[in-house]
């Protein structure tokens, strides 16, 4: 008898941990972000976000992104759609996972020219880690690919990570590198472990992504993994320190215009307004590399477009940042629904702007 | 490493599959001996000679005490006894505190004391009250001294309840030492317990955390409304963080065989400032009434000695907290709180009226009880008195801000709120989970996974722990 209660007590631990998985199963596909499913794409010549797919986002911000061919984000079928069409380049600011798609820049952009009556599409071309290096790469591909792109707007947040030789985070695809002289090498931006990620993707199990990410993680707090990483950093804080910045700027500045004839302009998001300390910080750190930066893009018929005084004059008048979410620390992170329409009114008013004076 | 580690976790595995590998009483208690050791030299091993003092000394001194018959002698064993505890516990904890907070005064007198660079020893306020309860215990009667120095080692580095209580005394844990068996009923139990306490702190405790120290980071910059948010979620904050760490150490404690004390019991229920005392850190109130209030003379010397008595127990209770004048305001504001109940209960019992115990009135004194706790919280979390001050006439204003509700901190209020509510309904019996349910073991998994999945992403320690 004891036996069969001890056996019974055994079994429900047992079945209670596989009935726990499915709990847990169910609490992920709901309150965890999806995983990221790339596929390759023969057209651009390089690995994208699995198309025509929806992107869940619950970590920061609560919000569902539709991904179309090409990485392009928040509209699909673009490449039949014959409209003219703005093409708003970026990182994740622009992926924008933690803002419905509605409120995302694309989308604003498109609603502010119905208003007016004119028929002009906005649509995202981004994937998270991207610098000026994987726009430059890209950018006349994306004009072969999709129709009647009239202008493009590029979306900066970080003046160096994002457009300096080898100091981006994180996986990237095409890289801007320095060895006796600039260069940009372009590759196919298969994300480790594609192949898992992508079947782990079609069956929703984000669970196991995450338990695989976890150990990844733990292991890599081991003493001896802590080790290889920091030899690693020492690396590369010696490859940093070679170039000089505004020559690095320079040619990736004239590396861009050369992709097309079409109007680039780069909006500059910077990250302030922001708590800092006991108190709100309105001083951007960027200020003098901004400067330098913007006077580059003039030399190149490249517009910049700085948003630093219209994010500040917006939390002043609301006392609401651009950046954050509900469940993220107010004024970090990303681009937030309110960040997202203040930079689709700066492309829409530049755009304006710019047809009346065609007219 | 703390309790919430993985490191822990393993520890506490390795040791209870010892312990249950072992049949003999007097190993087992090795094993648990070499356990504490290894917990406490896994922080810092230095200190251990430090948590050595207490051990042979208040050893000694109950032997002593015991076998002298001279009352002096008693009394010399024992003062010696709470001189070297007090001792080492001034000069760890208090000295610096002291020193910076009277420099400019003995500067004046012409003494220039340097502070002194110390590390606050892991546990020093928890392993100190349990070490004089033992002597004073002994000294009263109330308990039978050790005969065994091993037993009282392990009494005092039981490494479960070592790092932030609860403060055990010894006339519970050590009779537990000749018949302690780590048994499936107890493992049952204790996994329970200490996955409760995971939950509570991993899940509860640390994401609501995020919310509190964002707003503490800068008060100033939100409105009133985040405020009241965020005081809100630190009463709960710092409840499911000392409460998830006590479910975690008498969990421990049960898996290894042993019944420890419990430390709460739904606080935020009690209905007066006295209740709630006796439902929050159940072992240390009974350690400040038991070896402070009651030798003062308690409430037997008249109203104004009574008062005198609780405001001295209180701000002792604040100091003992933490090492800032913000953790004696607070004890002094639970003292008066406390004065003022005992006033109100004193009146009423003179007057021969009784306020009609109806659900509007408990109601009544419940929200009372709670705000007070809550804006006691203030002063406890705040790191400087001037922060706590701008919290509180931020709560009182209408002052303009960002405004920051955490979507976290929302769910938890209502969850808390409903659960308590059920409770005092005596309907909680429906969210319960009880050792030997089926579904019990589902429910700790499901727990477990909540805990792996949205755990923060950052080592928290807990609250108490720093004490």
């Amino acid at each position: 008898m004891a036996k069969k209660v001890k056996r019974w007590l055994f079994n429900s631990w047992i079945i209670g941990f596989f009935t726990s998985c499915l709990f847990a199963y169910v609490v992920t596909n709901i309150f965890m972000d999806s995983i990221d499913s790339h596929e390759y794409d023969s057209q651009l010549g390089k690995f994208t976000y699995s198309a025509n797919n929806y992107y869940r986002m619950r970590r920061e911000g609560w919000a569902t992104t539709f991904i179309g061919k090409y990485n392009t984000i928040g509209v699909k079928d673009i490449e039949k759609n014959k409209l003219p069409k703005i093409a708003i380049w970026g990182d994740s600011e622009v992926t924008a996972f933690p803002v419905p798609d509605a409120s995302k820049v694309s989308q604003q952009v498109s609603d502010m020219f119905t208003k007016i009556g004119r028929e002009i599409v906005g649509f995202g071309i981004a994937h998270s880690n991207n610098t000026l290096a994987d726009y430059i790469v890209d950018l006349r591909k994306y004009e072969l690919l999709i129709p009647n792109i009239v202008s493009h707007y590029i979306v900066l947040c970080n003046l160096n990570d994002d457009t300096l030789p080898y100091l981006k985070k994180g996986p990237g695809c095409a890289s801007f590198e320095y060895s006796n002289g600039f260069r940009l090498i372009n590759s196919d931006c298969r994300p480790p472990y594609q192949k898992v990620f992508h079947q782990l993707g079609k069956f929703n199990l984000r669970i196991v992504s995450y338990s695989f990410g976890e150990i990844y993680g733990y292991q890599m707090q081991l003493p001896w993994a802590r080790k290889k990483e920091s030899k690693k950093n020492h690396n590369t804080v010696d490859e940093k320190a070679i170039y000089d910045k505004l020559e690095a700027w320079d040619f990736i500045i004239s590396e861009l215009r050369k992709q097309s004839d079409r109007p680039i302009k780069i909006i500059y998001c910077p990250y302030r307004p922001a708590i800092l300390g006991r108190n709100i910080s309105f001083k951007d750190s960027q200020q003098k590399d901004k400067e330098f930066f913007a006077s580059i893009c003039l030399r190149y018929n490249i517009g910049f477009i700085d948003l630093t005084e219209r994010f500040n004059y917006f939390f002043l008048n609301t006392m609401k940042f651009p950046r954050g979410f509900a469940n993220s620390f107010p004024g970090r992170g990303h681009l937030n629904a309110d960040g997202h329409r203040l930079v689709a009114e700066a492309i829409f008013s530049n755009e304006v702007h710019r047809n009346s004076l065609k007219q | 490493m703390s309790l919430s580690q993985f490191e822990f976790i393993l520890f506490l595995i390795l040791v209870a599959f010892a312990l249950f590998v072992q049949k003999n009483n007097a190993s087992r208690k090795w094993i648990l001996l070499t356990a504490g050791i290894c917990f406490y030299c896994y922080w810092d091993y230095r200190f251990c000679l430090l948590l050595a003092i207490p051990i042979f000394v208040d050893f000694y001194c109950g032997r002593m005490i015991h076998r002298s018959i001279e009352k002096t002698r008693r009394l010399l064993y024992l003062l010696i006894s709470i001189c070297v505890n007090v001792g080492i516990l001034v000069v760890f904890k208090y000295f610096n505190f002291f020193i910076g907070s009277f420099k400019p005064l003995l500067q004046t007198f012409g003494f220039n004391v340097r502070s002194l660079d110390l590390i606050l020893p892991l546990g020093i306020s928890f392993y100190t009250f349990k070490t004089l309860s033992y002597t004073i215990d002994v000294y009263y009667k109330k308990t039978e001294s050790c005969l065994s120095l091993l037993d009282y080692a392990v009494f005092v580095t039981f490494f479960p309840t070592l790092v932030a209580g609860p403060i055990s005394r010894s006339s519970h844990f050590l009779p537990q030492l000749k018949t302690f068996a780590p048994s499936y009923e107890n493992l049952r139990a204790g996994i329970r317990l200490f996955v409760i306490g995971l939950f509570k702190k991993l899940f509860i405790a640390d994401n609501l955390g995020f919310y509190v120290d964002g707003y503490y980071a800068s008060p100033l910059v939100f409105d009133s409304i985040t405020a009241w948010f965020a005081i809100l979620s630190y009463t709960l904050q710092i409840y499911f963080d000392f409460s998830g760490y006590s479910d975690m150490a008498i969990g421990s404690s049960r898996i290894m065989g042993f019944h420890i004390e419990d430390n709460f019991h739904f606080p935020y229920l009690s209905t007066s400032i006295e209740e709630f005392w006796r439902r929050w850190h159940i072992t240390l109130s009974n350690w400040i009434r038991d070896y402070l209030y009651i030798p003062l003379g308690g409430s037997r010397r008249g109203p104004a000695r009574t008062y005198l008595n609780l405001m001295i127990a209180m701000l002792l209770c604040g100091l003992w907290h933490g090492t800032a004048w913000t953790f004696v305001f607070w004890g002094g504001y639970h003292g008066v709180a406390l004065c003022f109940h005992r006033a109100f209960k004193n009146r009423q019992m003179s007057d021969n009226k009784r306020l009609a115990d109806s659900s509007g009135i408990s109601v009544l004194k419940w929200f009372v009880t709670f705000l007070v706790v809550s804006l006691g919280w203030v002063f406890f979390r705040s790191p400087k008195f001037e922060i706590a001050m701008q919290v509180m006439s931020q709560l009182f204003s209408t002052h303009s801000g960002v405004l920051w509700i955490y979507p976290f901190a929302v769910f938890i209020i209502i969850a808390t709120a409903l659960f308590h509510v059920l409770k005092s309904w005596d309907l909680s019996r429906i969210l319960e989970v009880p050792d030997d349910a089926w579904y019990t073991p589902t429910v700790l998994f499901s727990l477990a996974w909540l805990v792996f999945l949205f755990r923060s992403r950052e080592f928290t320690p807990f609250i108490y722990a720093q004490f």
